[in-house]
């Protein structure tokens, strides 16, 4: 089996690559440098975070979006919980139940 | 560009590691150096795959790009250079068997096109269809199990090696060779039994 294996490797060895241009080498880190690099996502959404903390106007669109949903997600809840609760009588008999 | 490589002559050789972390940070020199050392590897890949040394050439040049502004992605801890390196070659060199027409598939090289230079010598006409043909029953393979050859039997890697540049499992890998072997073995016929 490896006997094969290795009558295999030795027939195709039989066929060369040829080496690559002098020159090439060269043109490509030419042609790459010539490109932006980009950076990771972890490292820009950091980078978004820590100016976003920093700079009130900085994603101002998204920073107002977050709160109003932050907003509508708590008054949705405090009506879900207060829903059987009576205010009126709350305010005007007190958490004990005497009159004010 | 900042932070510029300097060789001092005599000390050793930067790993391909702190290369890359160089050349994430916009070191030209440092890149180039990673060019130099893995370009011929690179490149023989690319032509084993692609059957010829211009599309070679346009797929490392590719590669070698990808790897430059995705420089900043290289997780040495993650995977050695070579293995990042060669998946992006590889890549680039699959999407361009993608991109070829059906057309343009069977397009060789001049050079095993051309009579052989020396006709007198029968050793050397003799190695040239040797050659040929197992060109020939390589580049009759399909791109998975051929570039899963060129990784193996002609760049030396081990199979988890070329299975992580191939970004696939170890089991994927060896049926592909398995496959790959039998039809190489059935197409080079004398010499060669399964």
């Amino acid at each position: 089996m490896m006997e094969n294996e290795d009558k295999l490797k030795i027939r195709l060895a039989s066929w060369q690559a040829p080496p690559p241009h002098g020159d090439l080498a060269e043109r490509i880190a030419r042609r790459a440098a010539a490109l932006p690099q980009r950076r990771p996502w972890v490292s820009r959404a950091v980078d978004g975070a820590q100016r976003a903390l920093t700079e009130w106007r900085y994603a101002f669109a998204y920073k107002l979006a977050v709160l109003t949903l932050c907003a509508a997600a708590g008054l949705a809840a405090g009506l879900q919980q207060g829903q059987d609760l009576d205010v009126v009588a709350l305010a005007f008999e007190g958490p004990q139940g005497g009159s004010l | 560009m900042h932070g510029d490589t300097f060789i001092i002559p005599g000390a050793p050789p930067d790993t391909d590691a702190a290369l890359m972390e160089k050349a994430a940070a916009g070191d030209a020199r440092a890149f180039r150096q990673l060019v130099d050392r893995h370009l011929p590897r690179a490149h023989a890949v690319a032509y084993r795959m692609l059957g010829s040394a211009a599309e070679a050439e346009d797929a490392v040049q590719e590669a070698f790009c990808r790897i430059w502004t995705h420089a900043a992605s290289f997780q040495p801890e993650r995977a050695a250079f070579f293995t990042w390196a060669y998946r992006i070659v590889a890549n680039a060199c699959l999407d361009a068997v993608r991109r070829r027409s059906p057309a343009s598939e069977a397009v060789e090289d001049m050079a095993d096109t051309l009579p052989d230079p020396a006709p007198g010598t029968d050793l050397a006409a003799m190695a040239a269809q040797q050659s040929r043909r197992v060109r020939q029953a390589v580049q009759a393979l399909p791109p998975n199990q051929r570039l899963a050859v060129v990784l193996c039997y002609f760049e030396g890697m081990t199979n988890p090696e070329a299975a992580l540049a191939m970004d696939m499992n170890l089991k994927a890998l060896e049926g592909l060779l398995g496959r790959a072997r039998k039809v190489l073995r059935e197409r080079l016929g004398d010499g060669v039994q399964g």
